[in-house]
Order: structure tokens, then sequence, then C-alpha cells
């Protein structure tokens, strides 16, 4: 890692296989586990996360640049529209990634509590399995095959709602 | 750390049941209801406690009107549509179609809604999971004005339905929403019960000194049901004066609380909810209106006409506004929100979500 000439404080995080990325600290302050950490003083120079891969943690590193950098809603209440456009713009293009990915990026950004982000998956999540049907949804989410409803069960979930699934 | 996000391969991955819940809980009750049968673990986030209480809060947030519905009965069928999309109606089915006729819709708190019919059949219904608790109360006549509201007592967690009925002496006044004369002869009378649906009993209030106009039902502030009515002042007044009267439905009896200074006798206005505060639409002159909010709960009333655009507010009777809705209902209209939350409470039918 190459030391920035910037005069900020860096943080440097460690992911799961031992890939290390310095960010500014103010990038950092955006996961509430993260500034919990530096504030109680319990933080080393570097932080490691032995649960979130390097390709995870990068997605979750440009997340928080991005935000770190927009104006804050309550700064300022006459934030020019043209920057809340942006950063919906670049939620939408950052949410363009397959599902296994975002549901890394959903349990990391749980685990490194970042709210916003949070919100995002899980809207996203949302979103792709709305209109799906239940067959296609275990496909779509990988969900574990024996946590399957007996026949009996699945009929029985079913005949209550049947009209749910006209 | 915790190794529960540690994977080896994809198939591996797997949610934790408190993220799934965020995930599920921003889904329609129609989609719910079908991804009970994805597995096992969904079924069981969709059936909890929690999760329900959460789906509701969320349907009954003040800023997110995706969840909210309006519904009318118009004697031939029920239908209903999403404040956010007004020109796609759906038609409900309702689940006692002979005597859908004679069905009308009462009120409304929490997604179940408040039915009843000319006789004394009174149900408590979820459209949204389509569950229907019947129950029986006293009959009502032609000739009976009748307030309804439906509400949530949380210390015993149960559904409580607020019945108003004032007798008008044979008078047959028609279902219209403000009935401009609010006593009509000393035969004019009016009582009050509260039934609990938990502990399916009824109770007459014993003292209910107020005259309530047309057949509106309350408005729901803070989540207790509140009317404009009329009373004296002192015994034998000529005059009857408007006064807000809430429903503590905690302790089963209606409070007065602060009222704006010029709503008197004379005073022209119609009443609602907007931001989930107690709002008043005055008006003063043909093309002058002015709009009044309880800003502190029963603290203080402020003009906000300069703070509202009042070409965007929601004025009485129009539901298509983005704002959301203002006013009061008519008989046969409500505005509700989908939610599972069962009429019939718990499993052991005791604790009621709310």
């Amino acid at each position: 890692m190459s030391t920035s000439s910037s005069s900020s404080k860096k943080i440097v995080l460690k992911s799961a296989d031992n890939e290390t990325f310095e960010i500014d600290e103010i990038v950092a302050l955006e996961s509430q586990a993260i500034k919990n950490m530096i504030e109680d003083e319990c933080a080393d120079n570097v932080i490691p996360l032995g649960n979130i891969d390097s390709k995870t943690l990068s997605k979750i590193i440009e997340y928080c640049k991005k935000h770190a950098e927009s104006p804050k809603k309550d700064d300022n209440a006459d934030i020019d529209e043209k920057a809340v456009e942006d950063l919906k713009s670049f939620d939408a293009e950052f949410a363009k990634v397959d599902m296994p990915l975002i549901q890394d990026i959903l349990m990391a950004a749980n685990f490194l509590n970042i709210d916003n982000l949070i919100g995002l998956m899980c809207r996203t999540i949302a979103d792709r399995i709305k209109g799906k049907t239940p067959e296609e949804i275990r496909k779509i989410l990988n969900i574990n095959k024996n946590d399957l409803l007996s026949p009996e069960q699945e009929a029985k979930a079913r005949e209550e709602n049947s009209w749910a699934f006209d | 750390m915790a190794k529960s996000l540690k994977k080896s391969s994809d198939s591996e991955r797997h949610l934790p049941s408190e993220v799934l819940f965020m995930v599920l809980v921003l889904l329609p009750t129609k989609l719910l209801l079908q991804m009970r049968s994805v597995c096992k673990e969904w079924r069981d986030v969709i059936s909890d406690c929690g999760f329900i209480k959460a789906h509701l809060d969320r349907a009954n947030d003040i800023h997110n009107n995706s969840l909210k519905r309006y519904i009318n009965n118009n004697a031939d069928w029920m239908r209903s549509f999403f404040l956010e999309d007004p020109g796609t109606m759906h038609q409900l089915t309702v689940p006692m179609k002979d005597f859908l006729p004679r069905v009308e819709i009462l009120a409304s708190c929490n997604g179940l809604l408040l039915l009843g019919d000319d006789f004394n059949c009174y149900y408590l219904w979820n459209p949204s999971t389509r569950l229907l608790k019947p129950f029986n109360g006293p009959s009502v006549y032609r000739d009976e004005l009748r307030n309804f509201a439906l509400g949530y007592d949380a210390t015993t967690k149960a559904y409580k339905v607020v019945r108003i009925v004032r007798f008008t002496g044979g008078r047959f006044l028609g279902y219209q929403k403000n009935v401009l004369h609010p006593r009509f002869n000393d035969d004019d009378s009016t009582t009050a019960s509260v039934y609990n649906i938990k502990t399916a009993k009824w109770v007459e209030l014993e003292h209910f000194p107020y005259v309530v106009c047309g057949n509106a039902q309350g408005v729901t502030v803070n989540g207790a049901p509140h009317w404009v009515m009329y009373r004296e002042h002192s015994p034998n007044d000529q005059v009857i004066y408007p006064v807000i009267v809430c429903f503590d439905l905690v302790e089963d009896r209606f409070k007065e609380i602060l009222k704006p200074d010029w709503l008197d006798d004379s005073s022209k206005f119609e009443y609602g909810v907007f931001e989930g505060k107690l709002c008043f639409v005055r008006y003063i002159a043909e093309q002058k209106l002015e709009v009044w909010m309880m800003q502190e709960y029963g603290e203080s009333w402020f003009n906000v006409s300069s703070l509202v655009d009042l070409a965007s507010f929601p004025l009485p009777g129009c539901c298509d506004q983005p704002l959301g809705y203002f006013g009061t209902m008519a008989f046969n209209e409500a505005l509700y929100v989908e939610s599972l939350v069962s009429p019939f409470g718990g499993d052991d039918n005791s604790d009621m979500i709310g």
C-alpha cells in the first residue's frame, strides 16, 4: 500500500483473504461499527475484517467513498438537487451486480452497520423477488434444500391462501 | 468475527434471519402470503408477531403511502385502490357475498376493517389476508345515525369498537357527511358503547353528553379516534357548541381536547389528519380558507396556511393527492393499510397485534 500525501487520517482495513485497503478515516466513518471502534479507541492501525472477502470489501469501500463525498442531507437544507440525483444514479448503478454479491454486500453492510447500504441492498433484493413464484425465489436466493416445507406443509400453506397465487 | 458470514461456496451463502426480516418487511401482503411457502425459515419470519408489527408500522408510516388504500362500497361491489395509484381499481372479494347490499364499511384500523349489516351482525375483516371474524352487537335502525371507530388498546393488546348511536326521533336523515343542524328536538338522544374484540363484550357508557352530526367516522390521531361533536355549555342551553372529543382506548372514556379559538357554532370547517396531526380547513368566505394544525398534541393550534402549499394540500374529499388523504370518511368508505394483522389475535385467540 502506498502512503497518501494527503494529511487526512488513514484507516487500513484487512479482508478475509488478507488484502489491505487504506482509506480516509472519513470514508471509514460511514460504518457505524468502525466509528464506534475508533471512538472507543479499540481500533488498531489495521482493522481485520475476517468475514468479508476483498471483492465485497472493495465494493463497500466504493460505496462509502461516494457517500462520504456527497453532502449530507441534514448538513444543509438547500442541497442542490443535482447532488441528490447524482447519488441516486450512483446507487442504482452500484446495485447492478449479481445476486450472490448483493447478498454478500448486505451481510457485510449489516455487520459493519452501514444503514444506507443495508437499505439499498434490501430494496434491491425485494425488487428482484417481486412477482416471482416461490420456486423461482428458491433458485434466485439459493435457499437451503434442507429447509424446504414438507409436501403436506406446502400444500397447507398454499391452500390457506390459494387466492394469493392467482 | 461472526463465522456465519464466512462462506466456502455459493451454496452455503445464507441470509441470517434478522437480515431476511429487513428484506421481507419491504414487500406487500399478497407477496408475503405467497412467500410463506418458500421455506420454513421464511414461513416463520413472516408469521412472527414482531415481523407483522414491523410491517404494520411501515404501512402506517405517514411518509410512506405505498401500502395505503382507499375502499368504498357501492352496494354491488367493494373496490379499493392504492392511494399512490388511484387509476387502478381492485374489486375485493367480500366473504359474505350474499349480504353485500346490506354490508357497510364502518371503520378501519391497522389493516382491519369493521363491517356491519342492517341487523346485528358485525365483522372484523382483513381484506389483505381475507380473514374474517364475525360477532354480534346491538341492532341498528334506519332512523338512527351511527358513528363507529376501531382502535387498538396497547395495554390489553386488544382491538375495540366504539359505537355512537343517535336516535333522531323517527326522522330519516340519510347518510350525509355533515348534517348542518346538530339537534332536531327533545327526542333526540345519543348513546355510546364499546366492544372489546378480545373479551367479546359490549359495554354501554354511562354518560354521553354529546351530539354527533352525520355518519362520518372519527379520524385517527396518535392511534385514537377523534371527532368534532357538539354539546351544551350549560344545562338547557339553546345553542350547542362544537368541541373536539377523543376516545381514550385504555380508560374507555371520551375526553375533550384543546380546540382552535375560532371554532364555534357558526364556523364552517372540515377536519382530518395531515402528516399525523389533527388539522382543520376553515372556510372563511368563498375562495378563502385557512389550514389549522394542532402542532403539539393537546397543547397548541396554529394557522399553517402560509406553511402548507394549498395547491398540493389534500383538501377534503380528494384522495388522489400526492400527500395522502385528508378529511373524515363518510359511511361506506375508508382508508386502510395493507397489513398481516389477524382479526383473531394470537394462537390462543388472546393477544392481538397492533
